[in-house]
């Protein structure tokens, strides 16, 4: 319908949107640091002028209290999401649109999404993530053999500081 | 599965900072959208990154894209459901790196070298491995300075 043929298709569970329309720059940018000073690591972030982030569910609240000590006192906390990864992007507008509109065609939500200069991310409600896999994989033409696949692997990051 | 990974840069390893120059940040809203719209667009739109998200209510869409193709997107929006808001110059910073969308710090340090620069990004997004900054262009020089002080790349 839409031409597009995904070469891959990449699925994590369990994680949180935190998400506000407007976030000054500074509170962002406070809110971020204080993320990466605990350990947080972002799935997909998008700031300016609102504020998408993503997390493992696990830790959403925390993001959130941490959101409102310093200023972003109307984040909406979606928990769980389900964040997809399709490649490949081709440098055009297609692939998020068609993914935007099979979701919505399916009566599917697609809360946020961004890219990469190579792939495309979405995220929908952990309750619709099944659904949201099969109507990507069939209507954007996932090539046989490729994913889905879920990503299993959660990498613990530790980053030490100079000299430690 | 559990991967523990220690991660002891300093500066920041990445494979390369890209800037591109001649791009426009255009921002669209729209409370009911039609994005099969900007889908069938032939030929396809052409864009270097995006997002879009709900928000109070809306869809709110924003594209960096080559400045030439600003005049299609917005003739194309109302189409599909969308109020564009005037363009902006911008220029776009891309770092990418090993393991990028998998270890924390990497917005924070790019936030932080920035604000060393005394830049504000217009748009920051972060998706797999790869960070992306939209600066106004007579910054983006020193955007790319004030990286360098958090970023390394392969000689």
């Amino acid at each position: 319908m839409f031409g597009v043929r995904l070469a891959g298709l990449k699925e994590r569970d369990f994680l949180a949107l935190l998400q506000a329309g407007r976030a000054p720059a500074d509170q962002a940018g406070a809110l971020v640091r204080e993320l990466a000073r605990r350990g947080l690591n972002l799935y997909f972030l998008s700031l300016g002028p609102g504020l998408c982030l993503c997390l493992e569910a696990g830790r959403a609240a925390e993001a959130r209290e941490l959101a409102g000590q310093v200023g972003l006192d109307d984040c909406r906390l979606v928990s769980p999401v389900s964040l997809f990864t399709l490649y490949p992007l081709e440098h055009s507008l297609k692939l998020p649109a068609a993914a935007a509109a099979v979701l919505a065609g399916r009566g599917l939500d697609c809360l946020a999404l961004g890219t990469s200069p190579a792939a495309l991310v979405l995220l929908v409600p952990g309750r619709q993530a099944e659904a949201a896999r099969r109507a990507l994989a069939r209507e954007l033409a996932l090539a046989p053999g490729a994913s889905p696949a879920r990503e299993s692997v959660r990498v613990v990051a530790v980053t030490e500081k100079e000299g430690e | 599965m559990e991967t523990v990974a220690v991660f002891n840069e300093h500066p920041v390893q990445t494979y390369g900072i890209l800037l591109r120059h001649h791009l426009a940040l255009l921002e669209a809203r729209g409370d009911d959208p039609r994005p099969q719209v900007l889908a069938q667009a032939r030929p396809p739109l052409e864009m270097v990154i995006c997002a879009a998200a709900w928000q109070e209510g809306e869809w709110w869409l924003k594209v960096c894209l080559p400045a030439e193709a600003v005049p299609r997107l917005q003739e194309l929006a109302p189409a599909a459901g969308l109020r564009p808001e005037a363009p902006r110059p911008v220029s776009l910073l891309v770092l990418q790196g090993p393991h990028f969308g998998d270890r924390p710090g990497i917005a924070a340090a790019a936030l932080a070298g920035l604000e060393q620069a005394g830049v504000e990004p217009l748009l920051l997004q972060g998706a797999v491995h790869s960070l992306m900054l939209a600066v106004e262009p007579a910054q983006a020089a020193r955007a790319r300075e004030g990286l360098g002080a958090y970023f390394s790349v392969p000689e």
